[in-house]
């Protein structure tokens, strides 16, 4: 019976390990502050975004209520909001939340809470958005790698 | 996807490169990133042209990149499942040069890595300084940014950072093989800033691989003798660069 040549994924010799509480240090200093800040990708952003709208929308004083938010106009509250966590400025929030609660007095083409929730829902991810390169990946990635 | 998917995504691609300007981190994530890999991989090989010591792991042969018949595929079977490491490697891959005989060993780069399972790992400021095959094959882009700027003056903020024990960045990966999905990783690369050397100068391969000696050969016969004399100082000096490098890391 032929030998069984070794698999190309198998390594030949074991990577071994000389000091296994100074690798611990070092994985465990590596990923310290790994969950709490940072970047957060477009779609985790998108997701707090919905939520963030969703919770506002079911609170029980506005559950009633309809909104004229325009698509564009759902992203620049969802931008604004975005860069105020960035620059924590109050009077933005407070101009978020006026917008919202001006936007729903208006009774042109109104929607109701089930078809905006649906719209958010069906929105997802922004595939053009997220292939557009923007801003230091379009500096650095120039034209070479399209 | 959590910090390991992560990591396993980056490590599946063959091609992955690190960018950005000056002072970005990309050579020290480029050592962390091999470190983490050989740890998850098991894998017992890297050829790299910037000295790295990782003292925690023994059977591990680091190997020298100087020249570019390493890059022959002959010579890429001797390199089965190990990780290169490429660190500026527009030095060698120079966009201006991409019709010449000199990067003809490109090719070997999407033919023998994969079908040796060999990982490329390296670094560059500018893609577009970069050979326009190279530029096409890389399935992933790493943008390192630190999350913290503790001064604008760079010697100000890399003492406090070095006093604080915080080189954490932000990695904003770019999966071009995966219709370019960004996602981030956030590391502390405080843990090995002492397994590679900041100060060291990779210089160019030495440009010797099989298709160019023989493009040589024939159009200059008597310079190409005189070439091979001239290839192996360039790899002496290279080597010796590359050892004394080595030897600065504490």
């Amino acid at each position: 019976m032929a030998k069984k040549e070794p698999s190309q994924n198998e390594p030949v010799q074991q990577l071994g390990i000389t000091d296994e509480s100074s690798l611990k240090n070092i994985l465990s200093e590596a990923f310290s502050g790994a969950d709490s800040t940072g970047g957060k990708d477009d779609s985790y952003k998108e997701l707090e975004t919905a939520k963030l709208i969703i919770a506002t929308f079911l609170n029980p004083a506005y559950i009633n209520s309809t909104s004229n938010l325009s698509a564009e106009e759902i992203d620049d509250i969802s931008d604004a909001y975005y860069m105020n966590l960035i620059f924590d400025d109050e009077l933005i929030d407070k101009k978020i939340t006026s917008f919202i609660e001006l936007k729903r007095s208006e009774t042109k083409e109104p929607k109701n809470l089930l078809s905006f929730l649906s719209e958010i829902a069906g929105k997802g991810i922004d595939a053009n958005r997220m292939n557009q390169n923007n801003g230091l990946i379009s500096r650095f990635i120039g034209n070479r790698t399209r | 996807m959590d910090e390991l998917q992560k990591l396993n995504t980056v490590f599946s691609r063959f091609i992955v490169i690190f960018g950005g300007e000056y002072g970005r981190c990309k050579s020290l994530s480029e050592t962390a990133l091999v470190f983490l890999e050989l740890l998850h991989t098991q894998k017992t090989k890297v050829i790299t042209n910037m000295p790295i010591k990782y003292p925690v792991f023994s059977n591990l042969e680091i190997t020298p990149l100087v020249e570019t018949k390493q890059f022959d595929l002959n010579e890429l079977s001797k390199m089965k499942n190990s990780i290169m490491v490429w660190d500026e490697m527009h030095n060698d891959l120079f966009s201006r040069n991409f019709n010449t005989e000199k990067n003809k060993f490109i090719p070997n780069i999407s033919v023998g890595f994969r079908k040796d399972n060999i990982k490329l790992r390296g670094s560059l400021q500018f893609f577009d300084t970069l050979e326009k095959m190279m530029g096409l094959m890389m399935e992933m882009v790493i943008i390192p940014s630190f999350v913290t700027k503790y001064s604008s003056d760079s010697e100000e903020d890399r003492k406090i950072r070095i006093s604080n024990k915080d080189f954490t960045v932000s990695w904003e990966c770019t999966d071009k093989k995966n219709n370019n999905e960004r996602f981030y990783i956030k590391i502390n690369l405080y843990p090995f800033l002492k397994m590679y050397n900041t100060n060291f100068k990779p210089y160019t391969l030495a440009v010797n691989h099989s298709e160019y000696m023989e493009r040589l050969y024939k159009n200059k016969k008597t310079y190409s003798e005189e070439y091979v004399n001239i290839c192996s100082e360039k790899i002496n000096e290279n080597e010796t660069n590359w050892r004394g490098g080595l030897e600065e890391i504490p």
